[in-house]
């Protein structure tokens, strides 16, 4: 992943927050592996040419979590067991995810029965290679990594 | 939203610590400057809190240029004051400048002087200044130090423009449209140095630019002048939170035209209904009413805006917009005064 | 902050020179170029090298001084200095120090390769060699000027106006307070010293003006302007105004200030006009409280002219660079001279005198339509003020002329008059005018403006013309031809009427009313009294002690004025025309205005009308500046008839 986050000044939600949530997905699902140094405030920032105390908030509210720590004088790393969703959260972003899909799906004229087919083979395919069985437990799964 | 109410109380929290002086960077207050009978900022009170990055905007001529002379001392304001920090930078220039960098906005450094010998005369007549650093930034930059300015392009007058001020090691950083003229890579070199320079040290930076894609990013505070006014002034969070763009059907147009109070801006659309741009603490009322969730907006029932939309939405005019109604210049300044009487 | 000051100033004045270095390499290579082509031409090689020098070091001058803030103010790029912490007062006088110095840089370097070659350009020329001194010296002024001309040209904005406005408001003002000052009598120091005062003026506004403009007007332009003209325009204005202040209560002379005056009263017994002409012939000496002051005064004389109608009692001050005030028998009219400023052309000018009154404190001169190229010799009104007869000099020997008062008008001129001294020269009646001469005998020309003829008659000729001495009296109809050892009286048309032998050397004879006094310069104490019908001695007058002193008399009775030189002040003596006895009046009247120490006249024949008429007969009535008062001879009182006002 050449590179894992993107940034979108002109959405109402603040870059912080963007930020924070797309880091905190990446550790959640693995991508970022505990222990895993994550890059510095001024890397980042420059990355995404945004201020550093933008990133620097964002690494703040995570270390805050408890998906970051920060080692004194070495850097920030992702924490050794970090803290996955709550059950809640979980179900707003997947109610949130599915309203999109929903709405796409009923501009496009699906009907029901081919969207559950879709995201069966989303599941399926993209599930794999993040390491999730075909089952369909995949949010306790990413929990327990 | 937690990162609404979060910005709402650090607004609080600024205004706070913008009556106290020495903790805040740039105060202005009430501040007009008058050529003649013109009157090119009117009433302008704004505080820049230390370690912020403070975005002034506005269309040309809306006051920008005259604003930032008053705060490089280049002018003395015709009402109000202004503190940079803590002090009067008409009556403290010399002492305030030890403090400061200025990128201004026409590159004027001396056309004949090389960047070696400009850097000999400003360490003669400096306190505080990084010889090495400015020429090793020079050459970071690729901006040669022994060719006369006038035949370096203009982004390179200006990168060396900000490698002096940077070398000062100032504590509060004035760029006046840096990036006016730039092309697309040299503005990113020049923001990718203000990211270094931020990262680096506590520095406070005011810039007035038109890049607004660009500023939105590292800025932390935007402040909108209108024909002089200070029409916004908030957080950049806080503002993007504060506007929205929302599509309203023809047929839910003439309900909400009676209960609801007029938008900031409006157009009619292809469609046959119209789109609005609502100032959500103007328009309170609007929050959460079911005709603006529809399927093309966001979960919360809007169309977010990027900078560059709320800049022309609250500087417009006419000219993109059909206002429903003019914008207001804030009138608090004068309230104020009246409270005093 | 001085050491801030300081620094930046160095700062700044080295950056400039840096950035003025181009020129000062082309001075060299001119300077080169002197020699070689001086010696390929054959020209005076120093004096080429000398002028080809100051003229570059001018010509940079101004150029430096041009673009040395105004460049960069009107570019835009004043800012960056401004961004420094460089005090706004530095950014001037660095810039200023440098290119001054980098112009005085340039002249000396175009000299120098001469001098290398072993020419020495400034020991060749003394005079060329002051004026390379006198340009090197004026460069900070050139510089400074260049710069405020640049600016005025090359801001502009509105208040070009207004400097343009003040430059012809100050070259008015200037022009008008000089000429002013001219008429006033400022000596040519005073004038100097104006000069020297607005000379001061300009370097002051000069050094005021470009330091207020950056300082005040930092990089805007139209601040910069305004404060540039504030600055350059308040002191030069301000001084100006002082000067014209000044030159204008110089113009006013107050009574105190006079010392010496003479007095002219009309001769008719209805007339209201007296008029003084007044002046102070060392300025403090007669006036202790302001000799302390007196090297201040730029006056070196006072000279004015004041008229008067005693009935108001006020002084009238005619206008500065008026002269020769005339009154005419009647008291109606008052004539004058009056100067131009820078010009030797005189006009006569009059006044009425029903426009004059105590309340109306401003004159209102009249044209009379005569005006010459030069002063006349001499001019005199006419008793009712309608003529004037006028000795006056076109080309060759002198002419006396008639003129008519009012239209101007030439009535009749005479042929050429040689000349020789004048011994009498006025109005005998309403229409004939007489001038009397004398070389080898005294010779009479009468011009007669009713019927346009002109007339001359001569006495007989004298032995020794070295002796000659002509008297006229009063009436203009008699004349006294003294010549050593012999006196002889004549007519107008030159008939002898009387003569005698004068013993004792070489008389001294003058009229006073009907008497003829004769005293003998060599016999101080021999003072006599002759008839003046017969030239016989007056029996009952016997020979007085007096020194030289003109006589003053009235009636029956009179004045004999003596002065006393070693004495604190004048003194004047009584002296009965009858008995010949004298009676010193200052000591009995010490405290009236005859033990002042001035020159006090008396009034003869005349009281003022509407001012009540001396009781006793015994009273005299006396004029000085600060009024009228009569001295009653018998009693030997004084008593104030009349306090004059100060002139306004």
């Amino acid at each position: 992943m050449a590179r894992p986050l993107h940034i979108d000044p002109s959405s109402a939600t603040p870059i912080w927050s963007q930020i924070e949530e797309q880091l905190r997905r990446l550790v959640t699902a693995g991508s970022l592996a505990p222990r895993s140094a994550v890059p510095s405030v001024r890397d980042l920032a420059r990355e995404l040419t945004v201020n550093p105390a933008t990133v620097s908030k964002a690494y703040q509210r995570l270390v805050a979590q408890g998906l970051l720590e920060v080692r004194r004088g070495d850097g920030t790393y992702v924490a050794e067991s970090p803290p996955g969703l709550e059950a809640g959260e979980r179900n707003e972003l997947l109610t949130r995810a599915a309203e999109r899909m929903v709405i796409e799906a009923l501009q496009a004229g699906a009907r029901k029965s081919e969207v559950e087919t879709a995201v069966q083979a989303a599941w399926n395919r993209l599930g794999r290679e993040h390491g999730a069985d075909g089952g369909d437990a995949l949010p306790e799964k990413a929990r327990t990594r | 939203m937690s990162g609404e109410t979060e910005t709402r109380a650090a607004t609080e929290t600024n205004r706070g610590i913008g009556a106290d002086e020495p903790r805040t960077a740039i105060a202005v207050d009430g501040a007009s400057v008058r050529y003649g009978r013109i009157e090119a900022v009117r009433q302008v009170s704004l505080a820049v809190e230390p370690g912020s990055v403070y975005a002034l905007l506005g269309r040309n001529g809306a006051g920008k240029s005259s604003l930032v002379r008053c705060l490089l001392g280049q002018r003395p304001l015709s009402a109000g004051t202004i503190r940079l920090l803590g002090e009067d930078p008409w009556r403290h220039r010399t002492r305030l400048m030890e403090r400061i960098g200025v990128v201004a906005e026409r590159p004027d450094l001396p056309p004949h002087a090389t960047a070696r010998a400009l850097a000999g005369f400003v360490a003669r007549v400096r306190d505080r200044f990084d010889r090495t650093g400015f020429l090793a930034r020079l050459e970071r930059f690729g901006v040669p130090a022994h060719r006369p300015f006038r035949s370096l392009s203009r982004g390179q007058q200006t990168t060396a423009a900000l490698a002096l001020a940077l070398a000062t090691d100032p504590e509060l950083l004035v760029l006046d449209d840096p990036t006016l003229g730039l092309d697309s890579v040299a503005r990113k070199a020049l923001y990718c140095e203000l990211i270094e320079t931020l990262a680096a040290r506590e520095v406070t930076i005011l810039v007035t630019s038109h890049d607004l894609a660009g500023i939105e990013r590292i800025a932390t505070h935007v402040g909108i002048l209108v024909n002089g006014g200070l029409a916004v002034e908030e957080p950049i969070d806080a503002l993007r939170d504060r506007f929205c763009r929302v599509s309203v059907s023809a047929a839910e147009l003439a309900r909400l035209e009676a209960t609801a109070s007029a938008p900031l801006c409006r157009r009619p659309t292809a469609w046959g209904g119209e789109e609005w741009i609502v100032d959500r603490q103007r328009q309170p009322e609007l929050e959460g009413q079911p005709d603006f969730e529809g399927p093309w907006s966001d979960a919360s029932g809007r169309e977010p805006m990027d900078l560059e939309a709320i800049f022309e939405a609250v500087t417009g005019g006419d000219e993109v917009w059909r206002p429903a109604r003019p914008i207001a210049v804030p009138e608090e300044p004068v309230a104020k005064r009246e409270a005093l009487r | 902050m001085i050491r801030r000051f300081v620094r930046s100033i160095l700062a700044v004045a080295l950056w400039e020179i840096r950035e003025r270095r181009a020129p000062l390499v082309a001075g060299l290579a001119v300077g080169v170029l002197v020699p070689i082509v001086g010696a390929l031409g054959q020209r005076e090689i120093p004096t080429t090298a000398a002028a080809v020098s100051m003229t570059f070091g001018g010509v940079v001058a101004l150029l430096f001084g041009g673009t040395m803030i105004t460049s960069d103010l009107v570019e835009g790029r004043l800012g960056f200095l401004f961004a420094q912490p460089i005090p706004a007062a530095a950014v001037y006088w660095g810039r200023f120090a440098g290119a001054t110095l980098a112009a005085a840089a340039c002249q000396v370097v175009t000299l120098l390769p001469s001098v290398v070659v072993g020419i020495d350009p400034l020991g060749f020329d003394q005079a060329l060699a002051r004026w390379w001194w006198s340009v090197l010296a004026a460069l900070p002024a050139a510089v400074a000027v260049a710069h405020v001309l640049a600016s005025i040209v090359r801001l502009r904005t509105a208040w070009t106006l207004l400097d343009v406005g003040a430059a012809f408001a100050l070259t008015w003002m200037t022009t008008v307070t000089l000429g002013k000052a001219e008429l006033v009598g400022l000596d040519r120091h005073a004038w100097l010293a104006a000069i020297g005062f607005l000379a001061m003026a300009g370097l002051i506004a000069l050094s005021v003006g470009g330091p207020l403009q950056v300082a005040r007007g930092r990089t805007e332009r139209s601040r910069s302007h305004r404060f540039l003209t504030l600055g350059l325009w308040a002191v030069p204005l301000a001084t100006s105004a002082a000067l014209a202040l000044g030159v204008d209560s110089w113009s006013r002379v107050t009574l105190e200030e006079i010392d010496t005056w003479s007095v002219d009263v009309p001769t008719s017994s209805e007339a209201e006009w007296i008029v003084i002409e007044g002046w102070q012939e060392e300025p403090g000496t007669s006036v202790p409280t302001r000799s302390w002051l007196a090297w201040l005064d730029p006056r070196r004389s006072v000279y004015a002219v004041l008229v008067a109608r005693p009935a108001d009692g006020v002084w009238h001050q005619l206008p500065a660079g008026s002269d020769e005030a005339r009154i005419s028998a009647d008291g109606r009219w008052i004539t004058w001279l009056q100067r131009q400023p820078s010009s030797t052309a005189v006009d006569l000018l009059r006044l009425d005198i029903e426009t004059l009154g105590s309340q109306k404190r401003e004159i209102e001169p009249l044209p009379t339509g005569i005006g010459w190229d030069r002063p006349p010799l001499g001019y005199s009104l006419s008793p009712d003020g309608s003529w004037i007869g006028a000795r006056i000099r076109v080309e060759g020997p002198q002419r006396l002329a008639i003129h008519e008062v009012g239209s101007g008008r030439l009535v009749i001129q005479s042929a050429p008059i040689e000349d020789s001294g004048v011994y009498g020269f006025g109005w005998i009646d309403d229409t004939r005018v007489r001038l009397v001469t004398a070389s080898t005998a005294c010779e009479v020309f009468t011009l007669d403006a009713a019927t346009g003829t002109s007339e001359s008659a001569r006495t007989t000729r004298v032995a020794d013309p070295m002796s000659l001495r002509c008297v006229v009296d009063p009436a203009g109809e008699r004349i006294l031809v003294a010549e050593q050892d012999s006196l002889a009286l004549f007519t107008a048309d030159g008939q002898e009427l009387a003569s005698r032998a004068y013993e004792g050397g070489r008389p001294w004879p003058w009229f006073v009313d009907d008497h003829l006094f004769v005293r003998n310069p060599d016999d101080e104490a021999a003072l006599h009294l002759l008839d003046s019908e017969t030239l016989a001695s007056v029996a009952t007058w016997r020979s007085h002690p007096v020194r030289f002193s003109p006589v003053a008399a009235q009636g029956s009775a009179g004045l004999l004025q003596r002065r006393v030189l070693d004495a604190p002040g004048v003194s004047y003596d009584l002296l009965d025309l009858d008995t010949g006895r004298i009676s010193e009046l200052a000591d009995t009247l010490a405290d009236s205005p005859l033990a002042s120490g001035r020159w006090i006249r008396p009034v003869p024949n005349h009281w003022p009308p509407r001012i009540d008429p001396p009781s006793p007969s015994s009273e005299r009535l006396f004029i000085e500046p600060r009024g009228l008062f009569a001295v009653d001879l018998e009693a030997r009182a004084w008593r104030w008839v009349l306090r004059f006002e100060n002139a306004t």
